[in-house]
């Protein structure tokens, strides 16, 4: 009895480092990572079975090149399906919510489950007809998911921003009650002013770029020109958000008493 | 009557003041009981006394005199100091937010999506 006690006291550090490890490495990120490298691995063969079997179209060479092919493709949904996860993560991990954002972590929980569903449907490929019609019908559906990815991707950087704001007006709540009397001296005045006309304007961009980025549709879609775009309205933005917290922070260090 | 007590006291313990007809006058009409070894202390104790004292009195006399005649101080206007500003030393609670706003990058896309290979197939595919 005392040899098992003593058994369990040195082995249980080690079974509980174990499951430490293994719960640190399970994120999506380290998912997706994976998944890059077996779908790299898995598309080198596919390269090579494919080029066997269009330079020699024997079965055999089919065969091998749909085997391929067939984890290639397994390989690639499950990337796609852990990136997806891994997005939903940057827009979702602020804990704010927001129409585009509360629509894209839909989306993207949608994407990834379509994504899941292929890795395994990818199975059920048999003949090199059966190949061509599953990539054929991947195309269609993937095409409308471009469009979503894109939105998500502004999305993430919105949640992100509204957070900022939302740390400010705390930040602003807190230091208010602490100035009421000195407000009515012109620097704090003047800052107060500033404050409430800046956050005014950051929510103005925040509101603009959302609904922008909701508006967008596949017919007059382009990626490039939107990320342009969007990117100078969130440095816009961050510029913004970057003086209103240092007006802020100007009036706790110089005008609350500590 | 004190000056001659004292005169008559001197005469005793020194009969050589004889010598002055100041002292002359007073030999035998004031006669003093002292014991010879007395005598003999006070006889060589006066002029001790008096060398000390002497020098003591007069220092103090001195230092008084001193003090009468020192000359008045001089001080000299305070010179205008430059003092530093006073710089608040809080350092505000919302920094980090700050440090957050300026480290947050607005590029696009973030991530950066995956490149895959969209066809696989066996076959050329037109989308």
């Amino acid at each position: 009895m005392k040899k098992f006690f003593l058994f369990v006291i040195l082995t249980l550090p080690i079974f509980l480092g174990l499951v430490q490890n293994a719960r640190a490495q399970n994120t999506h990120l380290s998912d997706y990572q994976y998944q890059l490298d077996q779908y790299r691995r898995y598309y080198a063969e596919y390269s090579n079975f494919k080029a066997d079997y269009l330079a020699r179209p024997t079965l055999d060479n089919e065969q091998k090149a749909i085997i391929s092919a067939k984890q290639a493709i397994n390989a690639r949904d499950l990337a796609w399906a852990s990136f997806v996860l891994v997005l939903s993560d940057t827009v979702s991990d602020t804990g704010v919510s927001y129409p585009v954002i509360d629509k894209a972590v839909a989306d993207l929980a949608e994407i990834a489950k379509y994504h899941f569903g292929q890795a395994v449907a990818a199975g059920s490929i048999v003949t090199r007809a059966d190949l061509t019609a599953f990539t054929k019908n991947e195309l269609k559906i993937t095409a409308g998911h471009k469009l979503v990815l894109t939105q998500a991707q502004v999305a993430g950087k919105l949640a992100r921003l509204i957070k900022f704001q939302i740390d400010a007006k705390m930040a602003y709540d807190s230091i208010l009650p602490k100035l009421e009397t000195i407000k009515d001296e012109v620097s704090v005045q003047n800052g107060l002013d500033q404050i409430q006309t800046g956050s005014q304007q950051i929510n103005d961009q925040i509101s603009a770029l959302a609904k922008k980025t909701t508006d967008l549709n596949m017919e007059n879609f382009s990626r490039d020109t939107f990320y342009t775009n969007s990117t100078e309205t969130l440095t816009s933005i961050r510029t913004n958000v970057g003086r209103l917290v240092n007006v802020i922070i100007d009036l706790d260090t110089n005008y609350v008493r500590h | 009557m004190f000056a001659t007590k004292v005169k008559a006291f001197l005469l005793h313990l020194y009969p050589e003041l004889l010598r002055f007809p100041i002292f002359a006058k007073f030999s035998s009409t004031i006669v003093f009981n002292l014991t010879p070894r007395v005598k003999k202390v006070m006889r060589w104790g006066l002029p001790i006394a008096t060398v000390l004292l002497v020098p003591i009195i007069g220092l103090k006399i001195g230092v008084f005199l001193l003090g009468l005649f020192r000359p008045a101080t001089i001080i000299p206007t305070p010179i205008e100091v430059t003092s530093p500003t006073p710089t608040s030393t809080y350092q505000s609670t919302f920094l980090p937010l700050k440090r957050s706003v300026q480290d947050f990058n607005p590029a696009l896309p973030d991530p950066l999506p995956p490149v895959f290979d969209e066809k696989i197939s066996l076959e050329p595919i037109t989308e």
